[in-house]
This record gives C-alpha cells, structure tokens and sequence, in this order.
C-alpha cells in the first residue's frame, strides 16, 4: 500500500471538509447547527457559570452554580464516609491502581504471580480497609456513599459475576444435559428480567428466604443482585469465546495427554477470554452504569447522592449541574473502561502473534 | 455464630437483671438490641423536622428524637442508635424482616395496614392530616377549589389513596401523578409538572423548604383527613410493643407532670408526686418489669427531653419548620395527646 | 467404588443428581425460611389481592381503568403502558440509530465525526442519567398551562402533556382501527401471494391497484367516516388545565425520548457492523452491474447487512423493553412502578408481586425473541 499523503494545516482541513461544493455545503450546515446546540451549553457551563464561593447566593443566574458541586465535592466522591478515615478508600484505590499497572507493565517481574496474589489478597484487604475492624473503626456500609459507592459496587459485584460466568459458560456447553438445562434456564431468566427488578427483588425477597435473624447487609444484597444479572450476560459472552476455539485445541491438547480440566482451564478457557474480551469489557460498563439504579433502594451512589444533595435545602434547584457532573464522572469511568479493555485486547494479541 | 451470641446475650441479660426479672415475657426482640449493642431504627429518608440527615450525616428530626430516647431506655446512651433510612416501599419489608427493631418515620396507622401486614402501632407521635402546598399565583385556598388539578404525591403513602377517595367522593376531577419517592414529587411540583403538591401538614412545613422559592407557595389550612402517626412494631414480641409504648407514653407524661432534661435530676429525688416517682424510677420498679433499668426514663428525658421539649426543638418554634401544637397539644391544654396512668 | 467412578457415564449421571440434590435442597430451604418468615410476620398470602380495589389514580391510562377497578385491572393498566413505550421506542430508536450508523460511515469527515461523538457519549452515561435529564428538560422547555402551545383550536401542549381531542364513543373509531388493521394486514397477505405467483409464472397480482386500494383508499375512507360521525372530546381550557381530550403525559415523552437517544447509539453500532461487514466485492460486483447507489444499498448492501444486524438487534429490543422499567424513576405508570410500586406497598405481598412482575417481563421477552428468531429466519433465507 502507498502511503497516504500527508495533509497538514489548512489544507486538511480543506480536505475534509471543503472537498466538493457539495461537503462544503454539508459542513457549513453541520456546522452552524452544532453552532446553534453549543453555544448556548458553552456560554451556561464556562462563560456565564461561577466557580468560586461556597453558599447559593454566590452564584449568577443565567450561568452553571459549580460552587454547588465543589461545597458537596467530598459527599460526592465518600457519600457520608467519615472525613478522618477518608484515606481508607483512597489507599485501596492506589492499591487496586498499583497492582493493575504492574500486572500491565512489561517489566514488573513475577508478573503472574503478583497478578494471582491481587485477584486473591486485594478483595478482602478492601473489604477490611473499607469496613474497618481488626485495629480499624468500623464503618457501617450505609455510611459509604458517592462514586467510592460506585466504584465498590462495580468491583465486587464483578468479582461475583466473572467466575460464576465461567461456570455457567461451561455449564451451557456441558455434555450433561441436566447441567446444560440448569445454566440455560440460570442465564436466561437473569437475562429476561430488567436489572431494576432484580435490585428490588433482592432488597424485599434475601432477608425473607434467609432464616429469621440473619441479616444480608443492604449493600451486600445490592451487589448480590447486581453480581447476578451480570454474570448471566457475561456467561454469554464467554460462550461465544468458547465457541470459537477451535475444535481442533482441544483435540491437540487430549492428544499430548492433559485431561479435560487442565485442557478447559490452560488450553480453552485463555483462548476463549481473549476472544469475549471486547464482549467482556461492554458487560462491565453495563455494569458500572447500571450500578446507578441501587438508589431506588435507597443506597447513595454517585448518581444517588447528587439527588439527595438536590433535596438539601440550601442547594435547591441545581438539577443540571448534579446531572452534568454526575453524567460526566460516568462518561469517564466507562472511557477508561474500554480504553484498558483495547489496551488488554492488544497485549493479547501480541500473545498470540509470538506462538 | 449468631445463636452463640444470643445465648451469651441472654445469659449477660439473666446474669445482671436483678432478681424479680425472671418472670419476664420473653423479648426475643430486646435481646437480639442488646447482643448487637444498638438499636436498629427504621426511619425517613429525608424529612426535614421528622428524620433529615445533614451532610455529616448525623439524623435529627422528632422521629429521630423517638429512637435516641428509646436508646437511651436501653443502654442509657442516645447514641447507641443505628437509623436505616427507607423509602415509602421498602419500609414494611425493612420491617417485617427484622433487619429494623421498629420504624419510627411518620407513619399514618390505618386499619388494613395492622390487619395485613404484621405491624403494630403502638402510639401516637404526631397528628397528622392531609392537605395541599400550591402555587400563591392559583390563588386557591380549599381542597374543593382543586377541581381540575393535577396533584404530585408519593406512591404507596396514605395520601394517594386519601386524596383519590377524597375527589372522587366530591366527584371532582383530579389528575394524580404518583412518584416513587417523596422528593421526586416534590421537584416535580416545583417544576411546574402538578399544580398542587399533597402530603401531612407536619411533612408540608419541611418539605416546603425544598421549593426553589418557599415563599411563593402556601399550605392549605384545611385538612381532608386525619393520619394518625406513631411507631411501628413487628406482631409477636409484646414486651418489645410494651418497651416502645411506655417509652413515649413516658415522654408525653413527663411533659404533663412538668419533669423537663432540665429537672429530671432533681424531681428524682425531690418529687413528692407519686406517678413522677414512679415514672422516674424513684418508687415501684417501673423499668425492671418491661426489663429495663428503673432510670429508663430519666435517660429518655436526659437524652432527648419530654414529649414537649422534642416536639418545640425539631419541628416547633425552635425550629426551622415552626408548627404550633395545634392538635399536638396535652389533652389538658386543648390537644390530643394522652397518656394512661403510670400506676 | 472408585472403579465405578472412573466409568464416565456413572460419573455424569452421579455429578447431575449432584448437582440436583443440592440445588432442590436449597429451594426447599429457602421456601421453609420464606413460608416461617411470612407466618411469624403474620403477612397474607395468596393471590386473592388481585381482586380487591386497587383505589389508585393513574394519569396516563389506556384501558377502561378508574380508580375502581380491581388490582388486577391495574396491573393490566401497567403491563399495556410498558408495551406502548417500548414499541414505540423501538421503532423511533431503530430509524434514528440507522441514521446515526449510517453518518458514521460518511465520507463526509465531519458528519462521520459528530455521530462518532455522539455514539461516543450516549454510550458510556447511564441511561438513569438520561431519564433523570430527559424529564427535567422536558418540563423545562414545556410552557404552564395557560401558556401552552395550541395547534389548531384543537390540541394543546404544555407541561401537563399533549391534550389531543378523542370521540367521546369510542366504539365506531375502534372499529374503523380494527379495519384499516385488516387491510393493512390483507395487503401484507397478498403482497407475498403476488411474490409467490411471480417467481413461480413471472406474473405477479396488480400490487399497485391493490395497494392504493388498501392502503390508503380504504383507510382514508373509513378513519374519515369514523371521524365525521363521533362526536368529539375537544380539550378547552378551564380553571387549572384543559379538560377533556386524551392527555399524552411528559413522562411517556421524557421516557420515550431517553430509551431512544440511548438505544440509538447501541443500535448506530450494530448497524456500522454489520454493513461494514459486507465483503467489499459484493459493492464492486453491484457497480460492474451498473446498479445505482441507491439501488445497491437497498438490493444489495442492506440484505446482506441485515443479517449481521439482526441478532445483536434483538437484544437491543429485549433491552429497551427491560429498559422501560426506567420509567419508575419518573412517575410513568408502567408495570414496574404500578405494580411493584403502588400495588406492593397497599398490598405487602412482595413475593406474589415480584413473581407476577417477573413472569410478565420474561412471557413478553420470549414473545419478542420468537417474533426476531422468526425474522432472522427469513432474512438469513435471502442469501440462498
């Protein structure tokens, strides 16, 4: 292939959008209407909004009240986490960053092992570091609130979904038919039913099938719930993995002697999280989008808590701007997302280039 | 794990009573609070002047007031009080599986609700009654001038149905909008979606602080029902009903007998009143028959002030909402509230 | 014993009755503690709620419901709104996400660009966010009553809902729907006997005649018949609001318009897909032929296209009918916020609301995922 020629400046952008009379009349419309659209949104979000202050009465009409944001800037991010424990959440944070940069970066050395030790160790250490005991004051779960919530939400419903995925992936290939059954009617009954009614299924009905005296915590349920329907979805995205593994592996594997399981777990099942990858990471952004409807039951996450601090007396009325910053954390969180799902797409494919 | 901690609660419990308490009913209840240390209290999820958390999160508010007081009952500590907030849905649940010892969020007793879903009430705290927040621009002032409105109101609460029953009786044509919670209702008022917003009087005084502009609006004063509100119980432990009962009755009688958190102290010891004697533990073992301490009361009053000095400070003159006593008043002074005898 | 384990077909069936045991264990388990739980909390049980009166104003009410009417016809009331905002957001998701995926494989490098971006947006905020945002606009931009937009005389629009005047007797326009239905249906039924014919004896029916006949003759005549003899329910203004007319309710339109701004981007993808992955050869090929642009899109592009597009696509259905449960969020009566709303706290039977709940949303998802399998059925034939 040759080269494509190099526009640079002006003549790019005569390229791109003057080519013909034609595209010049399309982007001069495209154009004046995204004029129309976002002028208005800039001169309220930038130009006309107030940055500085701290009460109501610091803000001018007319523009966005981001003071409303910054006097509830910590609610935001900790909901009612007490402010001198504050460094809890923040340090498993930096834990759970440390750890996933060293798994990703080429040098780290014992990569595997550090990985391995992470998926392990990291989810009770945060559960200690957040819940506290053992040395630490304790901090109920409905103290926890704002995008830590969101974040705490996401991680360990995830941690319940993605092994109970692999299992009922598995389960809907298996030979026995009572299993294949069990995982078919398991995946599509979570999959049939809006997450909205599993959240309040699982806030009215686990207390109610549990012995009397044992409580499921309200945010355990939440995740319980959340942790359900996504390993539903999930496992079909691991069944298109599987399926297209090549017969042919499992055959050369049976050959060279390893059984069925070590064949599953080294042979198959890589192979196959490769391919659902991209299918995997869109799970997880549902995920973490969805996380947002545990305020019908009235836990506080991101979105949550900036409607309750709309019901503040003195905050009244900055709708917009709780939906602007909520939406725009959301958007975000989910680009990273999908940018850390290309970047794990890419490091296996260079896998698999070397073999 | 959690029937050992029981059994060792109960047998703490058996082991300090003093002799006499053997006799007690069972509280599976009043121990399961003891074991864990704190009451679990089932309450509003944002009801300025009832139950409100600020933004530390600490709750305040006259519901509020109820679990402290009653905490202090128990451990002598207001502060060992959990609160679970819960909307319109969820509080019957909350509730009925025990994941809350009682609820104590304005909630209007009604007969089917007893009747069909396990709950006792087991007093009254509030009077409240129905009536409408509108526009001062509508200039209207009655219920019977709404014909034609479209209300807000919160799904699943009494008012739904009392305002629908209420039209529908007077044959006036009104269009319900019914939102899931309470402040999504309100925002929706206050965006122009309803011309009138329907709640208790109590609730509409602190409510109206969520209004962009409060001023622009006014309370009816007619109301078009009377709720009724008080806390709730699960049915099946009747000294756990008796405990939460005794607990205001106590309040409302100590505001009768004139015993503030100012004199508790000293009307204790000084009182010649024999049913303050009583109240207070001075005479008769009061507090060890529901299985209390004989102090309960003065810790109540200590923590949280009689009846009176609860009601001026969340949700009276002292507060923001300033509600007068009106129907909340002693039934000696031209109100509602009464108390049996503590004999 | 261990020899018997080794046998794999002793082995299979062991770990299934396994697997059985546990899980029949654990539902006996869970319905003992239910069934202690609910007796110990003295609730009700049993299905007999369905009949009593519901007692519930709903403001957006397709059916014959009032406020006295049973439980039971309230749920149907939830269950139809459901249905009625999911289709019709279906649809309008379906054409706007077309067009968005389309202006994504623009040439043109700056609408490929701002679909590109909206895609981009749309999909990584959660659709809470969108309903929440939807219905402050929508009230936002909406005038009070006394201010509201009329169109002709006769409509009104204001932040109250669109009022649109309805026959007062319902019955004769009912009747006319029922027959445009008919035709219409009759139209699709000889249109595929006109197919069969003409790939069978080259000589297909007089589609033309036969479509001008019923589909626009025939329904023209009978909605302006139907329309001329009722008498109608004009809305007017009176006191607070107009009275009178049908009112379509903000959050139908709030709800509507977020499920189909958010689907759409879901769907712009799909659709990028799937006629990105029409082989490059079949366009050249269609060129060679001397087939023009639009003809190549419409006979070669899009049959091909679709069969990729159709699977994804019915999970995008399946995900705007879940969806629509949103609609609880923002007072739109449908199953989720009547029913699991409204009817389980005058109930509190929880267990019998969710079941019903349940059952609902997965008996119309079956429906819609055979009506797709059915379709896809037909559009991978095309490819002989």
């Amino acid at each position: 292939m040759s080269a494509p020629i190099a526009l640079r400046g002006w003549s790019l952008w005569r390229a791109r959008l003057f080519a013909t009379p034609l595209d010049s009349a399309i982007s001069i419309a495209v154009l004046l209407g995204l004029g129309v659209i976002l002028q208005p949104l800039l001169i309220w979000a930038i130009a006309n909004a107030s940055w500085s202050g701290s009460t109501r009465a610091d803000c001018s009409p007319g523009g966005a009240c981001w003071v409303f944001i910054k006097a509830r800037f910590g609610q935001f991010m900790y909901g009612f986490y007490p402010e001198p424990e504050r460094w809890r959440p923040n340090l498993f944070g930096a834990l759970v960053l440390t750890w996933g940069l060293a798994v990703l970066m080429r040098g780290t050395p014992r990569r595997g092992l550090i990985a391995l030790v992470g998926v392990i160790v990291l989810p009770f250490l945060g559960l200690w570091l957040l819940y506290g005991g053992f040395g630490l004051r304790e901090i109920e779960t409905r103290q926890w609130g704002g995008l830590m919530l969101t974040l705490v939400l996401t991680y360990y419903a995830a941690l319940i979904a993605l092994p109970l995925a692999v299992i009922l992936a598995l389960g809907r290939r298996s030979r026995l038919p009572f299993l294949r059954l069990l995982s078919i009617i398991f995946i599509e009954f979570w999959r049939g039913v809006p997450i909205l009614t599993v959240i309040f299924l699982a806030s009215l009905l686990l207390p109610l099938i549990m012995p009397s005296g044992v409580g499921v915590d309200r945010l355990a349920r939440a995740i319980i719930g959340l942790g359900l329907v996504i390993a539903a979805y999930m496992a079909e995205a691991f069944r298109g993995g599987l399926q297209a593994v090549p017969g042919g592996q499992a055959e050369a594997s049976a050959a060279l002697g390893l059984g069925h399981w070590r064949t599953t777990a080294f042979i198959i099942l890589p192979q196959a999280t490769r391919i659902a990858l991209p299918a995997l990471t869109n799970e997880t952004i549902a995920l973490l989008k969805n996380t947002s409807l545990v305020l019908v039951v009235s836990i506080f996450d991101l979105l949550g808590i900036a409607q309750a601090a709309l019901a503040d007396p003195t905050w009244v009325g900055f709708q917009v701007e709780a939906y602007v910053f909520a939406g725009a954390i959301y958007w975000v969180l989910c680009w990273a997302l999908s940018a850390l799902g290309l970047l794990l797409e890419a490091r296996m494919a260079e896998g698999r280039e070397r073999t | 794990m959690k029937t050992r901690v029981r059994f060792a609660a109960a047998f703490v419990a058996a082991m300090t009573l003093p002799a006499g308490a053997q006799s007690l009913a069972p509280s599976p209840t009043l121990d399961a609070v003891r074991a864990r240390g704190h009451l679990e209290c089932g309450v509003h999820i944002g009801l300025p002047g009832f139950s409100f958390a600020n933004d530390r999160g600490e709750w305040a508010g006259l519901d509020v007031d109820f679990c402290r007081g009653l905490a202090a009952a128990i451990f002598g500590d207001p502060t060992k009080v959990r609160y679970t907030p819960t909307t319109v849905q969820q509080r019957w649940a909350v509730l009925q599986s025990g994941q809350v010892d009682l609820l104590s969020r304005n909630t209007t007793i009604t007969f089917s609700r007893n009747a069909t879903l396990g709950v006792n009430f087991v007093g009254i705290n509030f009077y409240e009654g129905q009536t409408f927040i509108v526009r001062r621009a509508a200039r209207v002032t009655k219920p019977a001038e709404l014909d034609g409105a479209t209300v807000c109101v919160a799904a699943g609460s009494t008012e739904e149905r009392q305002a629908a029953d209420w039209f529908a009786e007077r044959n006036l044509k009104v269009t319900i909008i019914n939102f899931q919670r309470n402040d999504d209702a309100i925002s929706a008022y206050d965006s122009g979606r309803c011309d009138a917003y329907t709640a208790g009087v109590g609730a509409l005084a602190g409510q109206r602080a969520k209004l962009r502009a409060p001023n622009d609006h006014v309370v009816m004063t007619e109301l078009i029902s009377n709720d009724p509100q008080g806390p709730v119980t699960r049915w099946g432990d009747e000294r756990w009903q008796a405990i939460v009962r005794w607990t205001l009755n106590g309040m409302i009688a100590a505001e009768n007998l004139g015993v503030t958190s100012a004199n508790v102290d000293q009307m204790r010891t000084t009182s010649r009143n024999a049913e303050i004697r009583r109240l207070l533990g001075a005479d008769g073992n009061f507090g060890q028959m529901l299985g209390l301490g004989n102090d309960w009361m003065v810790n109540v009053i200590k923590a949280v002030g009689n009846y009176g000095e609860s009601y001026e400070r969340t949700v009276g003159r002292g507060s923001a909402l300033g509600l007068e006593r009106g129907v909340n008043q002693l039934w000696t002074k031209g109100g509602l509230l009464f108390t049996p005898p503590f004999q | 014993m261990l020899a018997l384990w080794r046998d794999r077909r002793v082995r299979d069936i062991l770990s299934q009755v396994g697997v059985g045991l546990i899980l029949v264990g654990l539902t006996v388990w869970f319905v003992l503690n239910a069934s202690a739980n609910l007796r110990q909390a003295g609730i009700a049980s049993g299905f007999d709620f369905l009949g009593r009166t519901s007692g519930i104003e709903v403001a957006f009410v397709l059916t014959d419901y009032t406020a006295r009417s049973s439980i039971y016809d309230l749920l149907v009331v939830g269950v139809v709104n459901t249905i009625v905002v999911s289709l019709l957001s279906i649809v309008a998701a379906t054409l706007l996400g077309f067009l968005i995926g389309l202006a994504r494989l623009s040439r043109h490098w700056l609408i490929a660009t701002v679909a590109g971006v909206y895609v981009e947006i749309v999909r990584n905020i959660p659709l809470l966010v969108f309903v929440f945002f939807m219905y402050g606009g929508v009230l936002a931009a909406l005038p009070g009553p006394r201010d509201s937009f009329i169109f002709f005389g006769i409509s009104a629009l204001n932040n109250r809902g669109f009022t649109i005047p309805v026959p007062v007797d319902g019955a004769l326009m009912r009747l006319a729907l029922l027959a445009v239905t008919l035709s219409i249906a009759a139209h699709v039924v000889l249109a595929l006997v006109s197919k069969k014919r003409r790939d069978a004896t080259g000589q297909g029916l007089p589609m033309g005649v036969i479509g001008a006949v019923l589909l626009v003759l025939f329904p023209l005549g009978a909605l302006s018949f139907a329309t001329l003899m009722s008498t109608w329910d004009i809305p007017q203004l009176r006191g607070f609001n107009f009275r009178g007319g049908f009112v379509l309710v903000p959050e139908f339109v709030a709800l509507f318009l977020a499920l189909v701004t958010y689907t759409a981007g879901f769907i712009a993808e799909i659709v990028r897909g799937g006629i990105a992955s029409v082989p490059k050869g079949q366009l050249e090929a269609a060129r060679a032929l001397g087939l023009s642009p639009m003809t190549t899109l419409r006979l070669v592009t899009v049959p091909l296209a679709l069969r990729v597009i159709v699977p994804p696509m019915t999970s995008q259905y399946l995900n705007v009918l879940k969806n629509s449960s949103f609609g609880a969020a923002i007072a739109y009566p449908e199953v989720v916020s009547l029913f699991m709303g409204s009817a389980l706290v005058a109930t509190g039977q929880a267990v019998e609301i969710i079941a019903i709940t349940l059952a609902i949303y997965l008996a119309i998802g079956l429906a819609v995922s055979a009506f797709m399998n059915w379709y896809n059925a037909r559009v991978a034939l095309v490819t002989r």
